[in-house]
């Protein structure tokens, strides 16, 4: 029951049985009560003026990142002797120190910070509203209202710094890059000999052949040029959840925002794919708002099922340019269900792309939220072996398969695998 | 403070009571009440404030209980004030328990408590005032009063209905 109908109960009650008994002793008692009502009514103050604002410090975050939110609130109006002021929290944020409510007294011109620590998972975060509460001068009644104060938080994904990634598609742009081209010119790296033509510099002079032959011979570097790269970040749904609903998607993330930022920083055309409940497509693009572009559709990518969209095959190759480098982010479950998937690879790389696959190893992930035994060890070295057969088809197809096990930072545990140039026998093509 | 000031409260309106009680030569109702402010001193000390809205009607029914049995007003008066103060008091204990972070308690404690000693000081004086000053007034004047009384507060809460 409210406090101010539990008191006015009272009073009428006093005030009825005064007159049904003719006395005044029963009216004397419903003195304070209809004075504390009277004083309580009378301390609400008709008219509030506050004004909420928000800042989120910093507004940018790594995820797990303590984001420090201050949520100031000004009183343009009367004193106010009792504001509790509520922020609410976006779903998934969690709560690391200080309270999102707080009782204060807010006097006219005054303000008050309310401020705590959250932290959260890759995604955005959207605060709305705050909660204010005010109550009359006793506390009897309330009022309550919600105030604007909008605010975002972007929660975006570890950028790990990869060194160098080398890669060689068959085709690339006509910008200077660092990916070697198949195309003799200026470089670094040795390409060919070819007769000496004027204006040759003399140092790029072959005098071992010119020695040779009566003719003088230059030597011709390669050009490195940038090239196209598509990254498809795998999100789907049976692929990526094991052991219940542990889910190694984040572990994908991280690569894929490492492979992007390197690639981008090498002056290649970067568009990337996340394959989940649907096709989320980043147009291919140079530069930092390219990085920009992918790291927020990072930011809000989820694992998801679409049953439309249930293999690799399913991807069309218009999306990529030709003879182009891909880059496959996918813990690549080798289940007989999916072995479209590696078909699908098998048939990238047979149309001429240059495909590089990242694995984070779902096996290791997998029995590192086993309880340990002997027949989980048994079945993780089965499942190892299964994997190490299937996956060999790849290398076969002259594909680059690199394997992360996700315990270790992705940085550390693929650089070495990653900068040494992969050189592949060139396969049929489809005609 | 706010706890002693409550515990304080239910102590001064179970003693007025009692005492209105057994000068009224009602001791064993008397002895009831005692019983009864002690219950709710116990259950307050325990931790639980359920008990403040169970407390204050029974201390209003003892209080016009007591009118009819001869106590003497004045205590009948004091319970009901003090009885007042330990319900408001509890409801402010439980404003300040459920929020975790309150800026400067104390000088929030001190406002409310000078507030509701504006009340008491108030209420007291317009008991003086109508105990001192004695006007023989008609029932339908009585009617009228109790009338306009009820509409006031009716008409007060309307204004002020919380949103």
């Amino acid at each position: 029951m409210k406090r101010t109908t539990f008191l006015l109960a009272f009073v009428f009650a006093l005030l009825i049985a005064s007159l049904a008994t003719a006395s005044g002793g029963l009216l004397l008692l419903a003195i304070p009560l209809i004075l504390y009502l009277v004083f309580a009514l009378l301390g609400l103050p008709d008219e509030i003026e506050l004004e909420v604002s928000r800042l989120l410090d910093p507004e940018r975050a790594d995820p797990n990142e303590p984001v420090t939110v201050r949520v100031i609130v000004r009183n343009r109006g009367v004193d106010l002797s009792e504001v509790l002021i509520e922020d609410i929290l976006p779903d998934g944020l969690i709560l690391e120190s200080g309270s999102p409510r707080s009782l204060v007294a807010l006097p006219g011109g005054g303000e008050a910070v309310l401020e705590y620590v959250v932290s959260a998972p890759r995604g955005t975060y959207h605060f709305e509203n705050v909660r204010i509460e005010i109550g009359d001068v006793l506390g009897l009644t309330r009022q309550a209202d919600f105030l604007p104060a909008p605010g975002q938080l972007f929660v975006i994904p570890n950028v790990l710094r990869l060194k160098n990634i080398s890669i060689r598609p068959l085709r690339t742009r006509v910008y200077t890059g660092s990916i070697p081209a198949r195309v003799g010119g200026s470089g670094s790296e040795f390409f060919g000999v070819r007769n000496y033509q004027p204006g040759d510099s003399s140092r790029i002079i072959n005098w071992r052949a010119s020695a040779r032959h009566e003719e003088i011979y230059s030597n011709e570097y390669q050009q490195e040029r940038v090239a196209d790269v598509g990254i498809v970040v795998d999100a789907r749904k049976h692929s990526n959840l094991f052991a219940g609903d542990h889910s190694i998607f984040d572990h994908s993330v991280v690569a894929a925002a490492a492979l992007a930022d390197v690639f981008l920083s090498q002056g290649n055309r970067v568009g990337m794919l996340i394959q989940s409940s649907m096709l989320n497509w980043t147009f291919p693009s140079y530069g930092k708002i390219q990085r920009e572009r992918i790291m927020r559709d990072l930011m809000h990518a989820h694992v998801g099922d679409n049953p439309a969209l249930t293999g690799l095959h399913r991807l069309s190759f218009s999306m990529f340019p030709a003879e182009s480098q891909i880059v496959l982010v996918s813990p690549l479950i080798t289940d007989p269900l999916l072995a479209d998937d590696l078909d699908a690879l098998i048939q990238w790389r047979a149309r001429g792309y240059q495909v590089l696959v990242v694995i984070p190893d779902p096996v290791s992930f997998e029995l590192s939220l086993l309880p340990s035994s002997s027949e989980s060890d048994l079945a993780g070295r089965v499942v190892y072996l299964e994997r190490k057969v299937a996956l060999r088809r790849l290398l076969h197809a002259g594909i680059h398969v690199v394997e992360w096990d996700v315990s270790k930072p992705f940085d550390q545990a693929v650089s070495p695998y990653l900068s040494r140039p992969f050189y592949t026998h060139p396969v049929g093509r489809i005609p | 403070m706010t706890r002693s000031v409550l515990f304080a409260s239910i102590l001064l309106g179970t003693v007025s009571l009692a005492y209105g009680y057994v000068s009224a030569e009602n001791t064993v109702l008397g002895a009831i009440i005692l019983v009864l402010g002690i219950v709710w001193m116990y259950i307050q000390w325990r931790g639980s404030y359920r008990f403040s809205a169970a407390g204050m009607t029974l201390g209003m029914l003892a209080s016009a209980g007591g009118l009819f049995v001869g106590a003497g007003a004045i205590w009948m008066f004091a319970g009901v004030t003090f009885f007042l103060i330990a319900w408001d008091l509890t409801d402010f204990i439980n404003r300040l328990k459920s929020v975790s972070e309150i800026s400067d308690v104390p000088s929030m404690e001190r406002r409310h408590f000078s507030r509701l000693g504006i009340l008491v000081v108030g209420a007291t004086f317009l008991y003086a005032i109508t105990v001192t000053v004695h006007m023989q007034i008609g029932l339908w004047w009585l009617i009228l009063l109790a009338l306009v009384i009820a509409l006031g507060l009716v008409q007060l809460i309307w204004r002020f209905n919380p949103k």
